[in-house]
Protein backbone atom coordinates (compact mmCIF):
# COMPACT_ATOMS: atom_id res chain seq x y z
CA UNK A 1 0.00 0.00 0.00
CA UNK A 2 1.41 3.56 -0.71
CA UNK A 3 1.14 4.49 2.73
CA UNK A 4 3.68 1.79 3.78
CA UNK A 5 6.25 2.69 1.69
CA UNK A 6 5.93 6.49 2.29
CA UNK A 7 6.53 5.41 6.05
CA UNK A 8 9.41 3.82 5.02
CA UNK A 9 10.81 6.63 3.53
CA UNK A 10 10.24 8.86 5.95
CA UNK A 11 11.90 6.71 8.15
CA UNK A 12 15.03 6.46 6.54
CA UNK A 13 15.17 10.50 5.91
CA UNK A 14 13.73 11.54 9.64
CA UNK A 15 11.78 11.07 12.51
CA UNK A 16 8.70 9.91 11.11
CA UNK A 17 6.70 10.78 14.23
CA UNK A 18 7.65 14.51 14.72
CA UNK A 19 5.47 17.79 13.50
CA UNK A 20 2.31 15.64 12.60
CA UNK A 21 0.40 19.00 12.60
CA UNK A 22 2.80 19.44 9.35
CA UNK A 23 0.76 16.72 7.07
CA UNK A 24 -2.61 16.31 9.13
CA UNK A 25 -6.04 15.62 7.07
CA UNK A 26 -7.82 19.26 7.29
CA UNK A 27 -11.39 18.42 8.18
CA UNK A 28 -13.79 19.46 5.06
CA UNK A 29 -11.46 19.24 2.76
CA UNK A 30 -13.20 17.58 -0.42
CA UNK A 31 -10.76 14.37 -1.72
CA UNK A 32 -11.01 12.45 -4.90
CA UNK A 33 -11.35 8.26 -4.59
CA UNK A 34 -8.09 7.89 -3.39
CA UNK A 35 -8.43 10.43 -0.61
CA UNK A 36 -5.51 12.70 -1.97
CA UNK A 37 -7.25 16.86 -1.51
CA UNK A 38 -9.27 17.76 -4.88
CA UNK A 39 -7.66 21.02 -5.59
CA UNK A 40 -10.01 21.33 -8.58
CA UNK A 41 -13.36 20.95 -6.56
CA UNK A 42 -15.58 23.68 -7.17
CA UNK A 43 -15.23 26.72 -4.65
CA UNK A 44 -16.60 26.03 -1.09
CA UNK A 45 -18.97 28.55 -0.15
CA UNK A 46 -20.88 29.72 3.25
CA UNK A 47 -24.43 28.98 4.09
CA UNK A 48 -25.40 32.48 3.00
CA UNK A 49 -24.03 31.58 -0.26
CA UNK A 50 -20.76 33.69 -0.04
CA UNK A 51 -17.67 32.37 -1.19
CA UNK A 52 -15.74 31.08 1.60
CA UNK A 53 -11.88 31.84 1.90
CA UNK A 54 -10.76 29.30 4.99
CA UNK A 55 -7.70 27.61 4.12
CA UNK A 56 -4.19 27.41 4.43
CA UNK A 57 -2.72 29.28 1.21
CA UNK A 58 0.65 29.31 -0.51
CA UNK A 59 1.11 32.80 -2.22
CA UNK A 60 2.88 32.46 -5.58
CA UNK A 61 4.47 35.61 -6.62
CA UNK A 62 6.78 35.90 -9.24
CA UNK A 63 6.66 39.07 -10.99
CA UNK A 64 6.32 41.43 -8.41
CA UNK A 65 7.69 40.46 -4.98
CA UNK A 66 10.63 42.05 -5.09
CA UNK A 67 9.93 44.94 -7.36
CA UNK A 68 6.29 45.99 -7.13
CA UNK A 69 7.59 49.28 -9.15
CA UNK A 70 8.32 47.22 -11.74
CA UNK A 71 5.97 48.51 -14.42
CA UNK A 72 6.74 52.19 -13.53
CA UNK A 73 8.85 54.12 -15.46
CA UNK A 74 11.08 55.89 -13.37
CA UNK A 75 10.14 59.36 -14.05
CA UNK A 76 6.80 57.77 -13.00
CA UNK A 77 8.57 57.61 -8.93
CA UNK A 78 9.87 60.88 -6.59
CA UNK A 79 13.41 61.26 -7.25
CA UNK A 80 14.09 61.08 -3.59
CA UNK A 81 12.07 57.89 -3.45
CA UNK A 82 14.31 56.41 -6.38
CA UNK A 83 17.51 57.46 -4.68
CA UNK A 84 16.49 55.49 -1.37
CA UNK A 85 15.49 52.30 -3.22
CA UNK A 86 19.24 52.48 -4.47
CA UNK A 87 20.73 53.41 -1.00
CA UNK A 88 18.72 50.42 0.68
CA UNK A 89 19.97 47.96 -2.11
CA UNK A 90 23.58 49.11 -1.67
CA UNK A 91 23.37 48.56 1.67
CA UNK A 92 22.69 44.56 1.16
CA UNK A 93 18.92 45.48 1.77
CA UNK A 94 19.91 45.56 5.21
CA UNK A 95 16.71 47.55 6.60
CA UNK A 96 14.45 45.10 5.55
CA UNK A 97 11.41 44.64 7.90
CA UNK A 98 12.46 40.56 7.49
CA UNK A 99 15.78 41.46 8.68
CA UNK A 100 14.92 43.55 11.06
CA UNK A 101 12.18 41.07 12.34
CA UNK A 102 9.48 43.63 12.18
CA UNK A 103 5.99 43.19 10.31
CA UNK A 104 5.98 43.57 6.83
CA UNK A 105 2.79 45.47 6.96
CA UNK A 106 1.96 46.39 3.32
CA UNK A 107 4.03 43.68 1.86
CA UNK A 108 2.36 40.83 2.81
CA UNK A 109 -0.49 40.30 0.36
CA UNK A 110 2.47 40.67 -2.74
CA UNK A 111 5.32 38.48 -0.88
CA UNK A 112 5.68 34.56 -1.46
CA UNK A 113 4.64 33.72 2.23
CA UNK A 114 2.05 31.23 3.31
CA UNK A 115 -1.23 32.81 5.40
CA UNK A 116 -4.26 31.23 6.74
CA UNK A 117 -7.91 32.82 5.90
CA UNK A 118 -10.06 32.31 8.89
CA UNK A 119 -13.84 33.47 7.54
CA UNK A 120 -16.56 34.60 9.73
CA UNK A 121 -19.68 36.40 8.29
CA UNK A 122 -18.68 39.90 9.91
CA UNK A 123 -14.44 39.46 9.79
CA UNK A 124 -11.62 37.85 7.85
CA UNK A 125 -8.69 37.38 9.79
CA UNK A 126 -5.35 36.79 8.15
CA UNK A 127 -2.74 34.75 10.09
CA UNK A 128 1.31 34.47 8.67
CA UNK A 129 3.52 32.45 10.01
CA UNK A 130 5.51 35.33 12.23
CA UNK A 131 2.43 35.82 14.20
CA UNK A 132 1.22 38.81 12.47
CA UNK A 133 -2.70 38.60 12.15
CA UNK A 134 -4.77 41.17 9.62
CA UNK A 135 -8.46 41.76 10.28
CA UNK A 136 -10.81 42.67 7.68
CA UNK A 137 -13.99 44.04 8.69
CA UNK A 138 -17.03 42.66 6.76
CA UNK A 139 -19.38 44.32 9.07
CA UNK A 140 -20.39 47.84 6.65
CA UNK A 141 -18.03 49.98 9.14
CA UNK A 142 -16.09 52.94 7.46
CA UNK A 143 -12.41 53.25 7.71
CA UNK A 144 -11.15 55.38 10.43
CA UNK A 145 -10.82 59.57 9.44
CA UNK A 146 -7.55 59.94 11.75
CA UNK A 147 -6.48 56.46 12.76
CA UNK A 148 -3.24 55.90 14.57
CA UNK A 149 -0.90 54.51 12.38
CA UNK A 150 -0.05 51.28 12.23
CA UNK A 151 2.42 48.64 11.03
CA UNK A 152 -0.13 46.73 9.54
CA UNK A 153 -3.33 49.11 8.73
CA UNK A 154 -6.85 48.78 9.13
CA UNK A 155 -8.81 46.95 7.03
CA UNK A 156 -12.49 46.83 5.61
CA UNK A 157 -13.84 44.65 3.16
CA UNK A 158 -16.75 43.89 0.54
CA UNK A 159 -18.05 41.36 -1.81
CA UNK A 160 -18.83 42.35 -5.50
CA UNK A 161 -20.36 39.10 -6.66
CA UNK A 162 -17.56 36.42 -5.49
CA UNK A 163 -14.52 38.47 -5.48
CA UNK A 164 -13.40 39.97 -2.08
CA UNK A 165 -12.35 43.68 -1.60
CA UNK A 166 -10.39 44.91 0.36
CA UNK A 167 -9.62 48.43 1.44
CA UNK A 168 -6.80 49.28 3.87
CA UNK A 169 -5.45 52.95 4.82
CA UNK A 170 -3.58 54.02 8.29
CA UNK A 171 0.12 52.57 7.42
CA UNK A 172 3.24 54.20 9.46
CA UNK A 173 5.36 55.06 7.18
CA UNK A 174 7.94 52.73 8.41
CA UNK A 175 7.72 49.55 5.70
CA UNK A 176 9.27 48.73 2.51
CA UNK A 177 6.41 47.58 -0.07
CA UNK A 178 8.99 45.33 -1.61
CA UNK A 179 12.61 43.63 -0.77
CA UNK A 180 13.61 45.91 -3.20
CA UNK A 181 12.46 48.86 -0.63
CA UNK A 182 10.47 51.00 -2.27
CA UNK A 183 9.06 53.43 0.37
CA UNK A 184 5.56 54.82 1.29
CA UNK A 185 4.11 57.74 3.16
CA UNK A 186 1.26 57.21 5.61
CA UNK A 187 -1.17 58.43 3.31
CA UNK A 188 -0.71 54.94 1.40
CA UNK A 189 -4.15 53.33 0.44
CA UNK A 190 -3.94 49.70 -0.48
CA UNK A 191 -6.80 47.56 -2.10
CA UNK A 192 -6.90 44.13 -2.88
CA UNK A 193 -9.30 42.02 -5.07
CA UNK A 194 -9.32 38.27 -3.93
CA UNK A 195 -11.08 35.67 -5.99
CA UNK A 196 -10.90 32.16 -5.48
CA UNK A 197 -11.38 30.31 -8.74
CA UNK A 198 -12.07 26.84 -7.56
CA UNK A 199 -11.20 24.79 -4.09
CA UNK A 200 -7.38 25.12 -4.87
CA UNK A 201 -6.65 28.28 -6.53
CA UNK A 202 -7.15 31.85 -5.88
CA UNK A 203 -6.43 34.67 -7.88
CA UNK A 204 -4.87 37.97 -5.91
CA UNK A 205 -4.86 41.73 -7.70
CA UNK A 206 -3.25 44.33 -5.18
CA UNK A 207 -3.50 48.44 -6.18
CA UNK A 208 -1.36 50.70 -4.02
CA UNK A 209 -1.87 54.35 -3.95
CA UNK A 210 0.61 56.90 -2.82
CA UNK A 211 0.80 60.14 -5.03
CA UNK A 212 3.07 61.46 -2.46
CA UNK A 213 5.66 58.78 -4.03
CA UNK A 214 4.22 56.97 -7.26
CA UNK A 215 3.02 59.29 -9.86
CA UNK A 216 -0.06 56.99 -10.70
CA UNK A 217 -1.51 53.90 -8.67
CA UNK A 218 0.28 50.49 -8.86
CA UNK A 219 -0.93 47.25 -9.89
CA UNK A 220 0.50 44.24 -9.05
CA UNK A 221 -1.16 40.23 -9.87
CA UNK A 222 -0.48 37.47 -8.10
CA UNK A 223 -1.81 33.92 -7.14
CA UNK A 224 -2.21 31.39 -4.25
CA UNK A 225 -2.72 27.63 -4.14
CA UNK A 226 -4.33 25.70 -1.12
CA UNK A 227 -1.98 23.86 0.74
CA UNK A 228 -4.02 21.32 1.94
CA UNK A 229 -3.63 19.17 5.37
CA UNK A 230 -0.89 21.71 7.09
CA UNK A 231 -0.60 24.29 9.57
CA UNK A 232 1.06 27.33 9.62
CA UNK A 233 4.52 26.96 11.58
CA UNK A 234 5.44 29.62 14.17
CA UNK A 235 8.45 31.81 12.88
CA UNK A 236 9.86 33.47 15.54
CA UNK A 237 12.48 35.95 13.62
CA UNK A 238 13.73 37.88 16.43
CA UNK A 239 15.08 34.42 18.01
CA UNK A 240 18.11 34.93 16.55
CA UNK A 241 18.29 37.05 14.09
CA UNK A 242 21.24 39.37 15.17
CA UNK A 243 23.65 36.50 14.57
CA UNK A 244 23.62 36.18 10.71
CA UNK A 245 23.62 39.81 11.01
CA UNK A 246 26.58 40.17 12.56
CA UNK A 247 28.33 39.04 9.53
CA UNK A 248 27.08 40.80 6.72
CA UNK A 249 29.86 43.10 5.66
CA UNK A 250 30.50 45.56 2.62
CA UNK A 251 28.09 46.86 -0.45
CA UNK A 252 26.60 45.63 -3.30
CA UNK A 253 28.37 47.70 -5.26
CA UNK A 254 31.64 45.70 -3.84
CA UNK A 255 31.25 43.24 -6.54
CA UNK A 256 31.39 46.06 -9.26
CA UNK A 257 35.19 46.84 -8.44
CA UNK A 258 36.57 43.75 -8.05
CA UNK A 259 39.23 45.30 -10.47
CA UNK A 260 38.89 41.31 -12.43
CA UNK A 261 39.13 41.82 -16.14
CA UNK A 262 38.34 38.74 -18.25
CA UNK A 263 39.94 38.69 -22.07
CA UNK A 264 37.18 39.20 -24.75
CA UNK A 265 37.70 35.62 -25.89
CA UNK A 266 37.05 33.97 -22.54
CA UNK A 267 33.93 35.57 -22.26
CA UNK A 268 33.30 34.88 -25.78
CA UNK A 269 33.28 31.50 -24.86
CA UNK A 270 30.83 31.28 -22.63
CA UNK A 271 28.08 32.98 -24.94
CA UNK A 272 25.50 30.36 -25.16
CA UNK A 273 21.71 29.20 -24.18
CA UNK A 274 22.09 27.35 -20.93
CA UNK A 275 18.93 25.09 -19.87
CA UNK A 276 18.56 24.31 -16.31
CA UNK A 277 19.23 20.34 -14.84
CA UNK A 278 18.80 21.20 -11.00
CA UNK A 279 15.35 22.54 -10.68
CA UNK A 280 15.31 25.36 -7.99
CA UNK A 281 12.36 27.62 -7.66
CA UNK A 282 8.79 27.53 -8.61
CA UNK A 283 7.67 26.33 -12.12
CA UNK A 284 7.83 27.10 -15.12
CA UNK A 285 10.87 25.60 -15.69
CA UNK A 286 13.36 24.08 -16.98
CA UNK A 287 14.42 27.47 -16.51
CA UNK A 288 16.75 29.00 -19.06
CA UNK A 289 20.07 31.36 -19.06
CA UNK A 290 20.96 33.36 -22.26
CA UNK A 291 24.58 34.14 -22.05
CA UNK A 292 25.75 37.09 -24.61
CA UNK A 293 28.87 39.42 -24.88
CA UNK A 294 28.47 42.90 -25.95
CA UNK A 295 30.73 45.86 -25.63
CA UNK A 296 33.31 43.44 -23.79
CA UNK A 297 30.69 43.10 -21.45
CA UNK A 298 28.86 39.91 -20.21
CA UNK A 299 25.14 39.29 -19.88
CA UNK A 300 23.19 36.98 -18.58
CA UNK A 301 19.26 37.00 -19.14
CA UNK A 302 17.06 34.24 -17.29
CA UNK A 303 14.07 32.90 -18.59
CA UNK A 304 11.76 34.18 -15.78
CA UNK A 305 13.67 37.70 -14.63
CA UNK A 306 15.22 39.05 -17.06
CA UNK A 307 18.39 40.54 -18.32
CA UNK A 308 21.17 41.61 -16.19
CA UNK A 309 25.32 42.50 -16.44
CA UNK A 310 27.25 39.96 -15.04
CA UNK A 311 30.73 41.27 -12.79
CA UNK A 312 33.70 39.54 -12.96
CA UNK A 313 35.07 38.04 -9.36
CA UNK A 314 37.43 35.10 -10.85
CA UNK A 315 37.95 34.29 -14.14
CA UNK A 316 34.70 31.87 -14.43
CA UNK A 317 32.78 33.18 -11.40
CA UNK A 318 30.22 36.43 -12.08
CA UNK A 319 28.48 37.92 -9.56
CA UNK A 320 25.47 40.24 -10.31
CA UNK A 321 23.51 37.56 -11.44
CA UNK A 322 20.31 38.33 -9.35
CA UNK A 323 21.63 38.26 -5.96
CA UNK A 324 23.14 34.52 -6.78
CA UNK A 325 26.77 33.88 -8.78
CA UNK A 326 27.49 32.28 -11.83
CA UNK A 327 30.49 29.99 -12.45
CA UNK A 328 31.45 28.85 -15.93
CA UNK A 329 32.96 25.63 -16.08
CA UNK A 330 35.04 25.25 -19.02
CA UNK A 331 37.03 22.21 -20.25
CA UNK A 332 40.33 21.23 -20.24
CA UNK A 333 39.99 22.78 -24.16
CA UNK A 334 38.78 25.64 -22.66
CA UNK A 335 35.27 24.75 -23.91
CA UNK A 336 32.03 25.19 -21.65
CA UNK A 337 29.13 23.41 -21.52
CA UNK A 338 27.66 23.87 -18.22
CA UNK A 339 27.82 26.36 -15.67
CA UNK A 340 26.72 26.24 -11.59
CA UNK A 341 23.70 28.98 -10.50
CA UNK A 342 24.98 30.08 -7.23
CA UNK A 343 22.70 29.63 -4.26
CA UNK A 344 23.42 29.81 0.01
CA UNK A 345 21.51 26.71 -0.44
CA UNK A 346 23.86 24.75 -3.06
CA UNK A 347 24.74 25.03 -6.56
CA UNK A 348 22.50 24.63 -9.87
CA UNK A 349 23.95 22.96 -12.64
CA UNK A 350 22.86 24.74 -16.25
CA UNK A 351 23.99 22.46 -19.65
CA UNK A 352 24.38 24.97 -22.87
CA UNK A 353 22.29 24.21 -25.86
CA UNK A 354 23.53 26.34 -28.24
CA UNK B 1 19.62 20.24 -5.19
CA UNK B 2 19.44 17.61 -7.99
CA UNK B 3 15.87 15.90 -8.90
CA UNK B 4 16.53 11.98 -7.71
CA UNK B 5 15.64 11.83 -4.64
CA UNK B 6 12.52 14.44 -5.39
CA UNK B 7 11.51 11.60 -7.85
CA UNK B 8 11.24 9.10 -5.12
CA UNK B 9 9.31 11.63 -2.39
CA UNK B 10 6.76 12.94 -5.96
CA UNK B 11 5.47 9.01 -5.80
CA UNK B 12 5.62 8.86 -1.76
CA UNK B 13 3.44 12.23 -2.15
CA UNK B 14 5.67 14.02 -0.03
CA UNK B 15 5.97 16.88 -2.24
CA UNK B 16 5.88 20.25 -1.30
CA UNK B 17 6.99 23.34 -2.90
CA UNK B 18 8.61 25.28 -0.28
CA UNK B 19 8.76 28.83 -0.24
CA UNK B 20 11.32 31.04 2.62
CA UNK B 21 10.13 32.59 5.27
CA UNK B 22 12.20 35.35 5.12
CA UNK B 23 12.74 37.78 2.35
CA UNK B 24 15.86 36.39 0.63
CA UNK B 25 19.19 37.90 1.31
CA UNK B 26 22.17 37.91 -0.93
CA UNK B 27 24.90 35.23 -0.75
CA UNK B 28 27.16 37.69 -0.85
CA UNK B 29 26.39 39.92 1.78
CA UNK B 30 27.72 37.56 3.82
CA UNK B 31 29.95 34.71 2.29
CA UNK B 32 32.53 34.69 -0.06
CA UNK B 33 32.31 31.99 -2.85
CA UNK B 34 36.02 32.42 -2.92
CA UNK B 35 36.48 30.76 0.04
CA UNK B 36 35.05 27.40 -0.64
CA UNK B 37 35.30 24.83 2.45
CA UNK B 38 34.92 20.94 3.25
CA UNK B 39 35.44 20.11 6.84
CA UNK B 40 35.01 17.62 8.89
CA UNK B 41 34.13 17.68 12.46
CA UNK B 42 32.42 16.77 15.65
CA UNK B 43 28.36 18.62 16.25
CA UNK B 44 28.91 20.20 19.15
CA UNK B 45 25.40 22.27 19.08
CA UNK B 46 22.45 22.98 17.16
CA UNK B 47 20.24 25.94 17.07
CA UNK B 48 16.94 25.53 15.62
CA UNK B 49 16.26 28.89 15.17
CA UNK B 50 14.51 31.34 12.93
CA UNK B 51 15.31 33.05 11.01
CA UNK B 52 18.21 30.81 10.17
CA UNK B 53 18.79 27.59 11.95
CA UNK B 54 22.83 27.26 12.66
CA UNK B 55 24.79 23.84 13.67
CA UNK B 56 28.69 24.08 15.48
CA UNK B 57 31.23 21.75 14.74
CA UNK B 58 34.97 21.32 16.58
CA UNK B 59 36.98 21.02 14.00
CA UNK B 60 40.78 20.05 14.54
CA UNK B 61 43.73 21.39 12.13
CA UNK B 62 46.89 19.62 10.77
CA UNK B 63 48.53 20.30 14.41
CA UNK B 64 45.46 19.14 16.15
CA UNK B 65 43.97 22.44 16.83
CA UNK B 66 40.86 22.48 17.18
CA UNK B 67 38.32 25.75 16.28
CA UNK B 68 34.56 25.42 16.15
CA UNK B 69 32.91 26.53 13.41
CA UNK B 70 29.11 27.73 12.90
CA UNK B 71 27.25 26.83 9.62
CA UNK B 72 24.21 28.57 8.56
CA UNK B 73 21.31 26.11 7.25
CA UNK B 74 18.05 27.71 5.73
CA UNK B 75 15.04 28.65 8.00
CA UNK B 76 13.22 25.43 10.05
CA UNK B 77 10.16 26.02 8.83
CA UNK B 78 11.10 25.42 5.63
CA UNK B 79 13.43 22.18 6.71
CA UNK B 80 10.41 20.89 8.99
CA UNK B 81 8.39 20.89 5.41
CA UNK B 82 11.22 18.84 4.07
CA UNK B 83 10.62 16.30 7.09
CA UNK B 84 13.75 17.26 9.38
CA UNK B 85 13.71 18.19 12.68
CA UNK B 86 15.87 19.77 15.64
CA UNK B 87 16.97 16.27 16.31
CA UNK B 88 18.12 15.29 13.02
CA UNK B 89 21.71 15.80 13.65
CA UNK B 90 23.15 14.84 17.23
CA UNK B 91 25.51 16.21 18.94
CA UNK B 92 28.37 14.38 18.86
CA UNK B 93 27.87 12.99 15.45
CA UNK B 94 30.73 13.44 13.16
CA UNK B 95 29.76 15.04 9.76
CA UNK B 96 31.21 16.69 6.55
CA UNK B 97 30.30 20.00 5.72
CA UNK B 98 30.67 21.61 2.28
CA UNK B 99 30.06 25.80 2.06
CA UNK B 100 31.63 28.49 1.76
CA UNK B 101 33.37 30.71 4.03
CA UNK B 102 32.36 33.89 5.77
CA UNK B 103 33.37 37.05 3.92
CA UNK B 104 35.10 39.05 6.92
CA UNK B 105 37.58 35.21 7.42
CA UNK B 106 35.24 34.09 10.41
CA UNK B 107 35.25 30.37 11.05
CA UNK B 108 31.55 30.68 9.93
CA UNK B 109 30.08 28.86 6.67
CA UNK B 110 26.73 28.49 4.69
CA UNK B 111 26.20 25.08 4.18
CA UNK B 112 25.50 23.42 1.09
CA UNK B 113 26.23 19.62 1.65
CA UNK B 114 25.92 18.34 5.14
CA UNK B 115 27.01 14.38 5.08
CA UNK B 116 26.31 12.01 7.94
CA UNK B 117 30.18 10.43 8.22
CA UNK B 118 28.99 6.89 9.41
CA UNK B 119 26.12 6.47 6.58
CA UNK B 120 27.35 9.05 3.82
CA UNK B 121 23.63 10.57 4.39
CA UNK B 122 22.86 13.94 3.49
CA UNK B 123 21.34 15.71 6.04
CA UNK B 124 18.89 18.67 5.89
CA UNK B 125 18.78 18.40 2.04
CA UNK B 126 15.61 19.82 0.22
CA UNK B 127 14.46 17.00 -1.12
CA UNK B 128 11.42 18.37 -3.64
CA UNK B 129 11.50 19.51 -6.68
CA UNK B 130 11.36 23.49 -6.44
CA UNK B 131 12.10 23.37 -3.15
CA UNK B 132 13.40 27.34 -2.33
CA UNK B 133 15.96 27.74 0.26
CA UNK B 134 17.53 30.92 -0.84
Amino acid sequence: MKTFGLAIIVAALATPLAAQWVKYPTPGTPRTADGKPNLTAPVPRTRDGKVDLSGMWQRISPTYRRNIARDLKPEEIQPWARELVQQRMEDLGKGQMSVRCLPWGPAYPTSERLFKVVQTPGLILMLDEGLVYRQIFMDGRPLETDPNPSWMGYSIGRWEGDTLVVESAGFNGETWLDSAGHPHTEALRMTERYRRRDFGHMDIDVTFTDAAVYARPIKVSLSAEVRPDTEPIEAVCNENAAKSLEHWTGKASDEKNSGVKVPPEVSASYAGTYVEQDLWGPPPHPRTIQVTVSNGLLFAELSNRGKVELFPQTQTRFAGFFDWSITFLPNSDGVTKDLLEMHISGNYRYTKTK
Amino acid sequence: MKTTLAVVLVTAGLLLVVRPAVAHHAFSAEFDANKPVKLTGTVTKVEWTNPHAWFYMDVADATGKVTNWAFELGGPNGLIREGWTRNSMKIGEIVTVEGSQAKDGSPIANTQIVTLKSTGQRLFAASSRGAQQP
